[in-house]
C-alpha cells in the first residue's frame, strides 16, 4: 500500500472514531427531554446542574429529568425522590447555598429565590404517592 | 417533541414545573407550557404600561426555541400599540388575544421547512390547549388540576401505546384533543372535547374598531445568541 494511501485510510479511521465518540453528545444537545439515573454517567454529567448534582439524597429510590420547552423558551432540570415528604435536608442544603423561602408558589410545594433572578427552584410535595419534586427552572 | 419518557403521573401535576400528563378534560398537557411564565411577564408589562406616562404603550411578547447548550435562541414576536386606560379585564383580554396569536404563529414556525426536518412539536395535539391552560392558571390563582382529571402514569401510557405519540396527532385549535380508553371503549377515535367553564371566562380582545389597540409589528422573527433574553 502506498504511503499516502496509508495516510489517508489513518484519517479516515480517526475521523469515523471521532464522529462515533462525540455523536452521544451530539444527541444530547438535540435532544428536547431526557430522563436518567445517577448510574447512566453520561447524560448524568451532561445534564445536571451542580447544585442538584450535590443535593442530599435523601431516598435511595430518586432519578432526574431534564425538558428544552419550546414557546416558552425554558429549560427544566428535575430531581425527584420518592417515599418521602420530609424536605428538612433540602431546605437546609437550599438555606446553605443562598436560596431564601418565598411566601408564594406556583405548584404544591414551596418556591426558593437564589443568586441567580432566571433562575427559579421550587420543591414539589405530593403526600400520596410520597414524593419530592426538585426543578431548577431557567427562564429566557 | 413530546417522547413516552416524558409522561409523569398525574397526581404529581401539582407539584411538577414539566413533563407530560394526561387528563380526561384537556387531553395531553405539556407541563412546561402549562406553566404561564411568560403570561406573568406578558401581564407585568402590560400593567407597567398603564403606569406609564404618554397616550400609548407598546407590548411585545416572544416565544422561542432554546439550544441548551450554545443558548442559541430563535423565536418569533408580536408587539402591540395599545392606548393607555384599558380596564383589567381589557388587558386580561388583550393578553388572552396576544397569547393565541403568537402561538399559532410560532407552532407554524415549528411546523414549517426547515423546523420540521428536527421536530415535530408543531401543533403537537398537546401543546395549544396547555398554552391556554398557563394561561387560565395565572389569571385564576387557583389549583386547576383536580377539576382535570389526571391519570395515573400506567392510564397515560396505555393511551399513547394505542394511539401513538401526540405529536403526530395535530391540533390547530386551543380545544382539547381527547383520547378514550382504548380498554373501554371499541375502536376508539381521538376527538375534540369541551374547554371547563373556568377556562372560558374571559375572551379574546376583539375590539379593534375602537382604535384602543393596534398593531405594531404583525409577525416578527429574531436570533439571538447568548445572554438574556431581550424580547
Amino acid at each position: 500500500m502506498r504511503f499516502s494511501h496509508k495516510v489517508m485510510l489513518i484519517v479516515s479511521g480517526l475521523l469515523v472514531a471521532g464522529l462515533i465518540s462525540v455523536w452521544p453528545y451530539v444527541q444530547m444537545d438535540f435532544a428536547e427531554s431526557a430522563r436518567y439515573t445517577e448510574k447512566d454517567t453520561r447524560q448524568y454529567e451532561f445534564y445536571t446542574p451542580k447544585l442538584l448534582k450535590n443535593m442530599p439524597r435523601v431516598t435511595k429510590n430518586y432519578g432526574f429529568s431534564f425538558s428544552n420547552v419550546a414557546g416558552p423558551g425554558l429549560l427544566i432540570y428535575e430531581l425527584q425522590f420518592q417515599g418521602t415528604t420530609d424536605t428538612s435536608q433540602i431546605d437546609r442544603y437550599l438555606e446553605q447555598h443562598g436560596y431564601k423561602k418565598s411566601s408564594t408558589c406556583d405548584i404544591q410545594g414551596d418556591c426558593w429565590t437564589g443568586p441567580e433572578p432566571k433562575v427559579s427552584l421550587s420543591v414539589g410535595i405530593i403526600k400520596d404517592p410520597g414524593t419530592l419534586i426538585i426543578s431548577m427552572v431557567k427562564e429566557p | 417533541m413530546s417522547k413516552r419518557i416524558d409522561i409523569m403521573d398525574g397526581r404529581l401535576a401539582t407539584g411538577l414545573r414539566g413533563g407530560l400528563i394526561y387528563t380526561e378534560v384537556l387531553g395531553w398537557i405539556d407541563l412546561g407550557h402549562a406553566r404561564g411564565g411568560d403570561i406573568i411577564r406578558l401581564m407585568q408589562k402590560i400593567n407597567a404600561g398603564e403606569a406609564s406616562s404618554g397616550k400609548t404603550y407598546d407590548v411585545t411578547y416572544s416565544k422561542s426555541m432554546v439550544d441548551g447548550k450554545t443558548r442559541l435562541r430563535l423565536g418569533k414576536f408580536i408587539t402591540w400599540r395599545i392606548r393607555k386606560g384599558q380596564t383589567y379585564f381589557e388587558r386580561q383580554s388583550i393578553a388572552l388575544a396576544m397569547m393565541m396569536t403568537l402561538s399559532r404563529k410560532f407552532e407554524n414556525f415549528q411546523h414549517s421547512f426547515p423546523n420540521n426536518l428536527i421536530t415535530d412539536s408543531g401543533f403537537s395535539g398537546e401543546d395549544l390547549v396547555s398554552d391556554l391552560l398557563g394561561f387560565y392558571r395565572i389569571m385564576t390563582c387557583i389549583n386547576l388540576f383536580p377539576l382535570l382529571k389526571p391519570v395515573s402514569k400506567e392510564e397515560a401510557q396505555k393511551r399513547w401505546d394505542y394511539y401513538g405519540k401526540i405529536g403526530s396527532w395535530k391540533n390547530e385549535t386551543f380545544k382539547p384533543l381527547l383520547f378514550p380508553d382504548p380498554a373501554i371503549y371499541p375502536n376508539p377515535q381521538p376527538y375534540f372535547g369541551h374547554l371547563p367553564d373556568i377556562m372560558r371566562t374571559i375572551t379574546p380582545y376583539k375590539n379593534w374598531e375602537s382604535g384602543n389597540v393596534g398593531i405594531a409589528t404583525a409577525n416578527g422573527n429574531f436570533m439571538q445568541l447568548g445572554g438574556e433574553a431581550m424580547l
